[in-house]
């Protein structure tokens, strides 16, 4: 309850989730297409107000233009006045007889006298009252906007001037050669200069005077009052409000109706720039100089051919307050609030009537289970939204239908179950069932039939049958019981007094029985318990747990000797069998234990007396056979040829004897175990051509064929040489006592993974009666063996034990008086099979004595690319020379050098990690001095590795991850 | 004449062994135990020394590795002659510091080969 309450404090309605989350949908649906609404019109609003002005500007321009042109018809045709000419051409005329250089003097000279004479000087009075000026006086006077007028001659000499210049001479101003050199129609428009003498802002305007056959005679100039000028600018056709102005091409105001010309910058460079880009346009300027704000303006480019072609340029600007210019801009954003508000109520209102709805459907259903919940099944939810609540409220209907048909069945299936549970219990348990626990569990069904009954109400009925069947299926479990404990009584007892241990777990590992000689076998209290937890460190402790995998894991029977240090040590033969369900699961392990402590003693004795017995009895044969020899080497006298005859048969039966007792010997270690076989990767083909050569000639003598059947294909196997070498002699030697005529082959062919080996002969044969004997010890029948060494009757028994030593299996096929094939296989192994054996093998040992193994390995780095770069020879004697080496550092019998292609592993039993190290480096130190002396110190590099059982591993895998 | 010691347990070997090699040209001097054998060799200079492997007071093993100890010794070459059937004598034998090891019963061809391989005649 607490828990709800909780949660309810935090509660929020499906119907308020609803309407927030439409809310919340439309608003920023409505926000963002506003806006985007908003800064697409204002744009467009923008652009056009924009373009209005640029189009207004662009007349103004024009206009300017015009203006420009206006005046410079109007002067030209002021200078076509005859009396102009004339004065220009009879100036002109001073110069015809003058060098280039003379006139140039001449105006110099005439520029310095008027500019020393006074007005009343002679000179003044004579350019300045002349008929032509006093022309241009007159103009000067008609024409308000002109405030200055004056003509040169072709040489830019003073002919006549409304007014007294500056200067006489005039040919070197800018303004002269250009209206000089000016086309047709040409104008030259100056700069805007203050007129002092006339107090006023002027535009001078110059342009070429011409005779009636279009020479240039002179240059007419005149300056014009920039008032009327720039008239135009001063009435905007535009309605607008706002400034015109007039800029140049730096900035400085040329016309401003609250500036003087050129007193200030009307824009800043940076805008300036943006204005160069284009004829036309328009941009919010900054007017620092001018005004506060930010300014709207437009501007276009006065036409102006005199003025462009000199890089200036005269820019006509409406300016206006950014504000004022878009005020209608300000309208747009209201009405666009005004849809928003309405959208977004809008919004709220179908949020809550659709949260409304949905909320309903929603209480509808909690209603409706608050009623299932107090048993009313009947209930039925009304819910039409054509929806999954709609199909959900059917499902709860459906439900609800399903349950209380259910409820009924349910009560007697949870009955019938709980007793088959139980059933099963009690089938586990140990044999405590008694009737008393029966009862009481009777007791308790009627119990929990009342609740029931109680609880269910009207189904009382069918609950009182389904107890009744109940009750009969408990009288048939009581009975069946019995009959069960009784058995598991009988398999107890049995259990209990078996001499040999027992132990079940199951599939866990979990201790399910476990007999008192299992216990006392492995150290536990015979009469206590044992954990299962103490069970699996013990079977840990003694090297079985591996078993038990195996077992389990390939579902098969494993057998395995372990020894237990006790009081006394213990030898045990464990025998684990997995136990399978009907069903084909592994459900456990059954794990039978025999102490074989007493055969191993006896079988160790029995090794051993073989030992002793066989030393002993040869030393006394040894000074036997010595004393012979003496007599027949003739170092105590010479003996006569009966004599030596004699002696020669006894030093042959002695040699018999110790042979008899060598391989009596050989057999008994075999038979003990104690026979180690050390796998080398052995040329096959070179083996048996070895043990054959030693035959050859006995073979030859007796007149037989001898024949080697053996792959062309070099065939290399990982065996113990010296092992097979006697196989083979073995069966050879049989084979050569037994056969009189015909040949005899030795062959040898390689299968998938193993190779088979075959000795024939066409001797004598074996009787189909003796051959299952044919490998016993002492078996010689029937066939009597010729002339030669007398048999053992140990060959083949021993050959069979070498065979099997090397996993392999030996047969015999024969046919009596015809022909005999002994066969025998030997597994393929690979370098890592062997080494891993071998490894085991020591680790096997070590468990036993509790001691450590040490594991080397030398690896020569890059060995493929020193196979290329040093000759064969060499390669094989560097190996050899590093096998030598590590041959040295073995210590112990049990030591063994393992090696394969560029690398070479050293095992070492009863060696721990300070060992290794020590061995390591001196191994390092050897084979690095001899790999100086060699010169390869360079060429050859190699790598040490080491690793200890058991610090770095429990087995030779894990040893071998450990070193790589 | 080279001075051959024979460390053996077994005085009818000794005998047999003595009568062989003095006919072979060598001067034969014998020990009966482990400790003589160590002393006789130190005291006599040997060329050679024949050892068996089971011997009373020590074995021919500890022999073996004592002589090869004594810088006095060390260089006298060693053959192990024994009756013993251990496992893998020969390496054992090489453990120890022995040149090679011949088994009983013995050839006797064998025995004289093997010494002349390492003194000569």
């Amino acid at each position: 309850m607490q828990k709800m309450q909780k949660q309810a404090k935090y509660r929020i309605g499906v119907k308020d989730k609803l309407i927030l989350i439409i809310f919340l949908t439309a608003l920023i649906l409505v926000s963002v297409g506003c806006s985007l609404g908003y800064f697409w019109g204002y744009n467009l609003l923008r652009e056009k107000i924009a373009g209005e002005r640029i189009r207004a500007v662009k007349l103004l321009a024009g206009s300017m233009a015009d203006r420009i042109e206006k005046e410079r018809r109007e002067i030209n045709l002021c200078f076509a006045n005859q009396i102009h000419k004339s004065a220009a051409i009879k100036s002109n005329l001073i110069y015809e007889k003058m060098e280039d250089h003379a006139v140039k003097q001449y105006l110099l000279d005439m520029d310095k006298k008027w500019t020393e004479a006074s007005d009343s000087d002679p000179l003044a009075r004579e350019y300045l009252m002349n008929e032509a000026s006093l022309a241009l006086k007159k103009i000067l006077r008609e024409e308000e906007d002109i405030i200055e007028i004056f003509i040169t001659d072709k040489f830019g000499g003073l002919v006549a001037s409304s007014r007294r210049t500056r200067n006489f001479y005039q040919g070197n101003e800018l303004w002269w050669q250009k209206a000089f050199a000016a086309a047709r129609d040409g104008v030259f428009v100056g700069d805007i200069k203050f007129d002092e003498t006339s107090k006023a802002w002027g535009v001078p305007l110059a342009l070429p005077i011409r005779d009636s056959e279009d020479n240039v005679i002179g240059v007419g100039r005149t300056i014009i009052n920039t008032e009327n000028l720039f008239e135009p600018l001063k009435r905007p056709e535009s309605e607008e409000s706002g400034h015109v102005a007039l800029i140049n091409e730096k900035g400085y105001v040329l016309f401003h109706p609250e500036k003087e010309p050129l007193s200030v910058k009307y824009v800043n460079d940076k805008d300036l720039i943006d204005m160069w880009g284009s004829e036309s346009g328009w941009l919010i300027a900054d007017c620092p100089y001018i005004h506060k704000e930010k300014m709207f303006t437009v501007f276009a480019t006065a036409d102006i051919p005199s003025l462009s072609e000199r890089g200036k340029a005269w820019r006509i600007i409406i300016e206006q307050d950014v504000k004022e210019a878009f005020a209608p801009l300000s309208t747009l954003g209201f009405p666009l609030l005004k849809i928003m508000g309405v959208l977004v109520i809008i919004s709220i209102l179908l949020g809550f009537i659709f949260g409304r709805r949905f909320a309903k459907s929603i209480n509808k259903l909690t209603e409706a289970l608050q009623h299932f919940r107090e048993g009313n099944l009947d209930y039925k939810i009304e819910i039409k939204t054509r929806d999954e609540i709609e199909d959900l409220a059917a499902s709860f209907n459906e439900m609800a239908g399903d349950i209380k048909q259910r409820i009924g069945i349910e009560q007697e299936v949870y009955l019938q179950a709980k007793l088959a549970s139980d059933k099963e219990r009690e089938k586990s348990e140990k044999l405590a069932a008694t009737y008393m626990e029966l009862k009481k569990k009777t007791e308790e069904i009627e119990k929990l039939k009342a609740d029931l009954e109680k609880g269910v109400g009207e189904r009382t009925r069918d609950l009182t049958r389904a107890q009744e069947a109940t009750l009969n299926i408990l009288d048939d479990l009581e009975e069946t019981k019995e009959a069960i404990a009784l058995d598991k009584l009988k398999m107890e007892y049995m259990v209990k007094s078996m001499t040999e241990g027992l132990i079940m777990v199951d599939e866990y590992g979990s201790i399910v029985l476990i007999n008192p000689q299992a216990k006392r076998m492995l150290g536990f209290e015979p009469a206590g318990g044992v954990t299962t937890g103490a069970l699996d460190d013990k079977m840990k402790a003694i090297g079985l747990n591996e078993a038990l995998k195996e077992s389990q894991d390939k579902r098969r029977l494993v057998n395995k000797e372990v020894t237990i240090n006790q009081k006394e040590k213990l030898v045990l033969s464990c025998c684990i069998t997995p136990v399978e369900s009907s069903r084909g699961e592994i459900i456990g392990v059954v794990i039978i234990l025999i102490d074989v402590t007493r055969e191993r003693k006896i079988d160790e004795m029995k090794t051993e007396f073989v030992s002793t017995v066989s030393h002993e009895l040869r030393t006394p044969l040894s000074i036997a056979k010595e004393g012979i020899s003496l007599i027949l080497d003739g170092i105590v006298g010479p003996a006569n040829e009966r004599q030596a005859k004699i002696l020669n048969t006894a030093r042959d039966n002695i040699d018999r004897l110790t042979r008899i007792i060598n391989t009596l010997l050989d057999i008994s270690k075999l038979e003990a175990g104690k026979v180690e076989i050390r796998r080398d990767l052995v040329n096959m083909g070179d083996l048996m051509k070895q043990v054959t050569s030693s035959f050859e000639l006995k073979v030859k003598d007796k007149g037989l064929g001898l024949k080697i059947d053996f792959p062309e294909k070099e065939l290399y196997i990982y065996v113990d040489a010296d092992k097979i070498s006697q196989v083979f002699t073995n069966l050879l030697g049989n084979a050569l006592k037994f056969t009189e005529k015909g040949y005899i082959e030795i062959s040898a062919k390689e299968l998938e993974d193993e190779v088979e080996c075959a000795v024939a002969d066409t001797g004598v044969g074996i009787s189909e009666d003796d051959l299952p004997h044919v490998f016993n010890k002492f078996q010689q029948f029937g066939r009597t063996a010729g002339a030669g060494e007398k048999g053992t009757g140990l060959g083949l028994s021993i050959a069979k034990g070498l065979v099997e030593l090397h996993k392999g299996k030996i047969w015999v096929e024969s046919e009596l008086g015809k022909e005999t094939k002994i066969s025998f296989t030997l597994p393929k192994y690979t370098f890592r099979m062997v080494l891993k054996e071998d490894i085991d093998a020591r680790i096997e040992e070590a468990k036993r004595t509790y001691s450590e193994v040490s594991l080397i390995v030398v690896h020569i780095l890059e060995f493929d690319r020193l196979r290329q770069e040093l000759p064969r020879e060499k390669i094989i004697s560097v190996l050899d020379e590093i096998e030598g080496v590590l041959k040295n550092g073995l210590r112990r019998g049990g030591d063994a050098v393992v090696k394969n292609t560029g690398e070479a592993f050293l095992i070492l039993v009863e060696c721990g990690k300070e060992g290794a190290l020590r061995v390591k480096e001196r191994l390092e130190q050897a084979l690095e001095s001899y790999f100086v002396s060699q010169n390869l110190a360079e060429t050859i590099k190699w790598c040490f590795g080491y690793a200890t059982y058991p610090d770095d591993g429990k087995s030779s895998e894990e040893l071998l991850d450990k070193i790589k | 004449m080279k001075k051959i010691l024979f460390i053996e347990d077994e005085p009818e070997q000794i005998m047999v062994m003595k009568v062989r090699l003095e006919a072979s040209g060598y001067a034969f001097i014998s020990a009966m135990d482990g400790e003589e054998g160590i002393e006789k060799a130190r005291g006599e200079k040997p060329d050679l020394i024949l050892l068996d492997l089971i011997l009373p007071k020590m074995n021919g093993y500890e022999v073996a590795k004592r002589l090869r100890g004594d810088p006095n010794t060390c260089d006298i070459p060693i053959i192990v002659v024994t009756a013993s059937g251990a496992e893998k004598l020969e390496e054992k034998c090489r453990a120890v510091g022995a040149d090679v090891c011949i088994r009983k019963p013995y050839d006797a061809a064998e025995v004289l080969q093997k010494i002349r391989e390492r003194i000569g005649e």
